[in-house]
């Protein structure tokens, strides 16, 4: 039976002679290599990656897109109508019939021919692309990124894939061309479905089951399978139609007629549906859809190829921020994860330089590969998460993005929001279907997870499309009026069912009682709070609570607890929806000795008067006490001062302030003013502009900081009359990236310990941010006599009662008792400190680690002057622990006001149900006289408040003060 | 001598579909081995069509064919081993040479290059064999074709129109060879033409198709007893119309068409006595033909 075949073959070999169809594929093969070449010895770097790439598979995915686009099914439907036609033209299959052939043989043997057409197209290109390759090497043009190992496996697969892949075209062109005589049918047809096929890459339309999709995927995705198959399910597509096709064409052309296929001869009937059963059945089967299923562990791991050692690699939770260190080893890395890993988008940062970002979760096995060459980096990520890791990968932004961008920005679309709502609804469709019909090339999809979480970015994308147009829009055409259909109802405000808020609301609770650290210190009693506020929400006849509304009840608890650096935000709050969100008052309000000055401000300068020089103080508002205001708002346990400040700076932006304390806005406000005698009232309509108070060292504080960044560090540091030394720390910057700051600070130490009489460090209205100055400045300042200084104590908040150093306090240069980072003599220090310390309040020793000490020593060099270190009620966190750090050592003094000290190491958590962000402190900090940071502050050794002086005229009273003091002591 | 029939067809019927006019109804057919078998019918007949169901292109409705005494389906297509046709138009490929034609046809009945030289040599185109066939005369390409037939030293022979287009010269050679294969090989030839002078000199049996049915198959001898139950002249002279009736008498049958006249008797002789009459009569004789061959027999039998 073979060699019945065999011959056929033969004596089909013999049928072509002279008619080149084989050397018709070498020329299509070699065509798009050669090109190629062309303009690469030309210098052309198009599609060159600027991340490292292997030259030969990068060379020959170039030249696929030429190939598998158009030069490959080009040279089906030509070799395919170039063999039938020697029969067609020639009488041939007439001739046949008499001959001692078989059909099937016959059939059979010139579509060989066509595959073997195709053979030598597919196997000539991957070879001179190749060979080509290899002597762009050898002539030097090497582009930078380029890796340049032959890759056997991926060409061998590569052409396996081809020829696969090419079977459903070919089989088609091949069908077609036997039954129609006329040569040019079957070519019409071709250049047909080319044409097709060409309109759906230009419009990135994907279907599995048309005959030219599959070649293209060999270009789209050149390695091919992602989970180690050799060919992919649109090869095996392309396999089982072509089957199907074949098995229709040789009946058709042995009987001559189609319904032949289905008569009762030779069952003819049963066959056909055999066939077609089976066939259909394995078309189905291949395009049904995988999912990964899960692990059995939480695993990451993976290697760095390149000619760099890295270190290590951190492996960051990017919603919270937590932090997990990787070690690595002969450049690989793993790591299995035990506690429940939340799905979400996390980063992988190798040696602090490299970042990839991965989405991974719970029972997810993931491998990242990182290849690193100059600098630059390409990362693979393999394993249960591809879809959703290739998903992330591309580019979302569409040309329907930058239309929708364009009618918000121009004032054109405004009064056409029938058109602006109806391309969002397009692109919010669009964007749904795109992540609900993503597959990869294995035909995998995304698991629901990622895809519920993507949707509701979708939903906040496009919801804040609609919230900036309408504000854009209602500015202009005050009536104007959006209707939203259907499909966008859910762009509305977000809310939640009151279900989903209680549960939310257990889940804050939780949080509260396990990780918050200062939580455990108040005598609020938040649970109690917590329970009257789901009794609130279940016994309201409203079926759902905007996820505002709730944040801002969770809000009000949350600040009565005391933790200054708590949050409770709504991340998808747009304020834009809110009409009058941004309403002010239209004058400012500063607090000064116990009362509030209501000032305005000349424009354009630094120059306050009152607003009524009669009534120059604020008594109430909307007949509220502006008292009650002040400590209705989140600050109101911070120390007073703080509280004041923080309090009439939120008041003046009245209507936010309503807002989030869920009372409505109102459109004019009633405000009394008084002089102490007597009082008046006016009434008062909130305008947009910004005319609130600044204080001027706030304003000084905020171009220093720029200084500080843009790194012109002299601007900083002046010597003041006579002879003493300022230094100006706007912020506790992090010496990564900044490492030039550690070096100015300690060049000016060393250079103000000879030519200066005091020092001056200024801290006011800083922020905050890392400890690191703080140590920089503890080795000039913490004198021998009292070295080792113990300045701070910290307990973690754990069930587990730890005593080991643990990263996000050793980040704080807290370390436990234990710690390698003490020698005996900090052990004996801690030891004598302890015997004195008491904090001031007491707290569950089972909730916490052992305690965490920061310890600061003399360096080598010391500034001796005397130290004055000026802080405000604006000062704030890190900025606070350097006063705190400092405050009792014999040299240095506390001088301005008292700060609004917090120390927290903060956490984040998403609320399941309404993605409220709860940030708390997960540790207590104290200071050396055993009162926490957080509600107490520092305070000032001086003390020297603002003056009327300072606020009206920006003179910096406070520092002219200070010097005077300095001055007239005895130096 | 035994004899057997290499063909035949038993109350074969067909129509391409039920609704259209019906090619061969209820046909019976042998063609016994060695015999040189001229199958004639009018053009249009169905001459094609049969040799299509003999090689089984297509299929009949009802009835059986049998070749080589066994029934011809379950043959296909190993029987062409043993068949050389040449059937319709030759089919030819133009871009390859006549030698390199019969290559692949020598490839496929898996004969020798010695039989290609062979049958070359028969039809006289081995000087020409390796031009390409695109470059032939009609001539060239009709004696290829039959070369085509003849490779694998075949039992049967079916041709249709196997001296088409080709020269006097040609038409004597071809006869010539198929006779010779005849006597030599006792090959079976089964010739289907409308060329009656041909068909009269070499065939050794004669079928005729008219209107579906088959109205003679037997020898030639038989047809040629047939017709030889009376004789025709065919006179065309000048006023023929007037000699029509003097005639009457004297012949079986007398026709007029045009200005010849159709003449029936019984007797060679009396063809004679005819004539002498007419030239008594002074009529002006242009022409005098005698049909002893099948023309005559062949229109009447196609009726």
């Amino acid at each position: 039976m073979f060699t019945n075949f065999k011959i056929a073959f033969i004596a089909e070999h013999l049928k072509k002679k002279n008619t080149l169809i084989y050397t018709l594929g070498l020329f299509f093969g070699i065509l798009s290599p050669i090109i190629l070449f062309i303009s690469r010895l030309n210098g052309s770097t198009r599609f060159i990656p600027k991340e490292p790439h292997n030259m030969y598979i990068n060379y020959i995915q170039n030249a696929l897109e030429l190939f598998a686009y158009y030069i490959l099914p080009f040279l089906i439907i030509l070799a395919a109508s170039r063999i039938t036609q020697l029969d067609h033209k020639n009488q041939g299959w007439n001739l046949m019939e008499s001959l001692p052939v078989r059909k099937f043989n016959l059939y059979f043997s010139k579509f060989l021919i066509l595959l073997i057409t195709n053979t030598i197209a597919i196997v000539s290109f991957v070879l001179l692309s190749v060979c080509l390759v290899f002597i762009l090497i050898w002539l030097g043009k090497i582009p930078e990124m380029g890796l340049t190992g032959i890759p056997i496996l991926f060409c061998v697969n590569l052409i396996i894939r081809l020829l696969v892949a090419s079977l459903f075209l070919s089989a088609l062109q091949y069908v077609i061309s036997v039954l129609m005589s006329n040569f040019l049918g079957p070519i019409f047809i071709g250049i047909l479905g080319f044409a097709l096929n060409t309109y759906f890459n230009e419009s990135n339309i994907f279907l599995s089951w048309f005959p030219y999709t599959p070649i293209a995927m060999a270009h789209n995705f050149p390695s091919g399978s992602e989970v180690g198959n050799i060919l992919t399910y649109i090869d095996y597509m392309s396999l089982v139609a072509s089957i199907i096709i074949l098995y229709i064409g040789f009946y058709w052309f042995k009987t001559k007629r189609f319904a032949a296929l289905f008569s009762i001869k030779n069952n003819m009937l049963f066959k056909t549906l055999s066939a077609l059963i089976i066939f259909g059945a394995l078309f189905m089967f291949v395009q049904k859809t995988n999912q990964f299923s899960s692990h059995n562990r939480t695993v990451i791991q993976g290697k760095i190829i390149g000619n760099v050692t890295v270190e290590n690699v951190g492996f960051i939770n990017r919603t919270s921020r937590d932090t997990l260190f990787i070690p690595v080893e002969n450049n690989g890395f793993k790591i299995v994860i035990s506690d429940s890993l939340p799905s979400t988008n996390y980063r992988l940062v190798f040696d602090k330089k490299y970042k990839t970002d991965v989405f991974i979760g719970a029972n997810d096995s993931i491998e990242v590969d990182i290849a690193i060459k100059n600098n630059t980096h390409s990362a693979t990520i393999k394993g249960t998460r591809i879809p959703e890791n290739q998903f992330l990968g591309k580019n979302h932004i569409t040309n329907s993005d930058y239309y929708l961008q364009k009618m918000i920005e121009d004032s054109a679309y405004y009064k056409l929001p029938e058109t602006f709502v109806s391309k969002l609804e397009t692109n919010y469709s669009n964007s749904i279907k795109a992540i609900d019909d993503f597959r990869t090339i294995d035909n995998y999809k995304a698991k629901e997870d990622f895809i519920l979480q993507h949707k509701k970015q979708l939903v906040k994308k496009h919801r804040a499309y609609l919230n900036d147009y309408r504000a854009a829009a209602l500015e202009k055409y005050h009536d104007l009026k959006i209707e939203l259909p259907e499909r966008l109802q859910e762009l509305k405000e977000p809310k939640i069912t009151i279900a989903e808020a209680l549960e939310d609301l257990n889940e804050f609770e939780s949080i509260l009682d396990s990780k918050s650290s200062y939580s455990r210190l108040t005598d609020y009693d938040y649970k109690n709070a917590i329970k009257k506020l789901k009794e609130k929400l279940s016994n309201s006849d409203k079926q759902t609570i905007t996820t505002i509304v709730f944040a801002n009840e969770m809000a009000k608890i949350m600040a009565e607890i005391g933790d200054r650096h708590s949050s409770v935000q709504d991340r998808e709050f747009n304020s834009k929806e809110y009409k009058n969100y941004n309403l002010r008052l239209p004058f400012g309000i500063a607090p000064y000795d116990g009362k509030f000055l209501a000032l305005h401000n000349t424009p354009n300068t630094y120059n306050y008067k009152h607003l009524f020089k009669d009534y120059p103080y604020i008594k109430s508002i909307n007949g509220r006490s502006i008292d009650m205001y002040v400590n209705q708002y989140k600050a109101k346990k911070a120390p007073i001062a703080s509280k004041l400040a923080w309090g009439t700076a939120a008041i003046q932006n009245f209507a936010s302030f309503q807002f989030h304390n869920n009372e409505k806005p109102t459109d004019s406000v009633r405000v009394t003013f008084t002089n102490g005698k007597s009082d008046v009232e006016k009434n008062i309509q909130p305008i947009k502009e910004k005319v609130g108070f600044t204080s001027k060292s706030q304003i000084d504080n905020y171009y220093a900081g720029r200084f500080m960044k843009n790194k012109e560090f002299g601007q900083l540091i002046k010597v003041i009359d006579h002879n003493i030394g300022y230094i100006n720390i706007p912020s506790m910057l992090h010496y990564e990236p900044t490492q030039e700051l550690e070096t100015f600070i300690k060049t000016t130490l060393n250079d103000f310990s000879h030519n200066t009489k005091a020092l001056i460090i200024d801290v006011r209205n800083n922020p905050g941010g890392g400890r690191e100055i703080l140590q920089t400045f503890a080795d000039y300042i913490v004198p021998a006599k009292v070295s080792p200084w113990v300045a701070n104590v910290a307990y973690l908040r754990t069930d587990e009662r730890i005593n080991a150093d643990e990263p996000s306090m050793s980040g704080r240069f807290l370390y436990s008792y234990d710690s390698e980072e003490w020698s005996n003599e900090d052990r004996k220090a801690i030891d004598a400190f302890n015997s004195m310390f008491k904090t001031e309040k007491e707290f569950e020793a089972s909730k916490f680690s052992h305690p965490f000490y920061m310890v600061l020593r003399n360096g080598k060099t010391s500034y001796t002057k005397p130290v004055y270190i000026l802080a405000n009620e604006k000062s704030f966190s890190a900025a606070t622990v350097f006063t705190s750090a400092f405050k009792g050592l014999p040299n240095v003094k506390t001088v301005g006001v008292t700060t609004d000290g917090s120390s927290g190491n903060s956490k984040r958590f998403n609320l399941k149900n309404s993605n409220i962000r709860v940030k708390v402190s997960t540790m207590l900090s104290f200071q050396r006289n055993g009162k926490t940071l957080d509600g107490n502050g520092t305070e000032p050794d001086i003390y020297i408040p603002i003056d009327l002086e300072q606020i009206f005229t920006g003179k910096d009273t406070q520092l002219e003060k200070l010097v005077k003091i300095i001055n007239n002591s005895r130096i | 001598m035994i004899h057997t029939n290499i063909i035949d067809v038993q109350n074969l019927s067909f129509a391409y579909s039920k609704s259209s006019k019906i090619i061969l109804d209820d046909i019976s057919m042998k063609v016994p081995k060695g015999a040189i078998y001229g199958f004639l019918g009018a053009n249009g007949a169905g001459k094609s069509t049969t040799m299509q169901l003999l090689t089984g292109s297509i299929f009949g409705n009802s009835g059986t064919i049998h070749l080589f005494e066994k029934p011809l389906e379950p043959q296909l297509p190993s029987v062409f081993n043993k068949i050389g046709c040449l059937i319709d138009s030759p089919s030819l490929y133009y871009h390859l040479s006549g030698y390199d034609n019969l290559h692949y046809i020598a490839t496929l009945k898996k004969t020798t290059t010695d039989n290609i030289t062979e049958v070359l040599d028969l039809v006289g185109l081995s000087e020409s064999a390796h031009q390409k066939v695109k470059e032939y005369s009609l001539g060239m390409k009709q004696r290829l074709a039959v070369s085509m037939a003849l490779l694998g030293n075949p039992e049967l022979l079916l041709l249709d129109e196997p001296i088409n287009g080709l020269d006097p010269q040609g038409v004597i050679d071809i006869r010539n060879l198929l006779i010779k294969l005849n006597k030599e090989r006792g090959i079976t030839i089964f010739i289907s033409s409308h060329l009656l002078d041909e068909i009269e000199k070499i065939c050794t049996h004669i079928g005729i198709l008219n209107k579906g049915k088959l109205v003679f198959d037997d020898t030639i001898d038989v047809l040629k007893q047939k017709s030889g139950r009376s004789q025709k002249v065919m006179i065309t002279l000048k006023d023929a119309k007037q000699y029509v009736n003097p005639l009457k008498d004297s012949c079986n049958n007398i026709y007029l068409k045009g200005s010849t006249l159709s003449i029936e008797v019984d007797t060679k002789e009396a063809i004679d006595s005819i004539l002498l009459k007419l030239i008594e009569l002074g009529a002006h004789i242009v022409e005098v033909k005698t049909n002893e061959d099948l023309e005559d027999l062949f229109l009447n039998l196609s009726k």
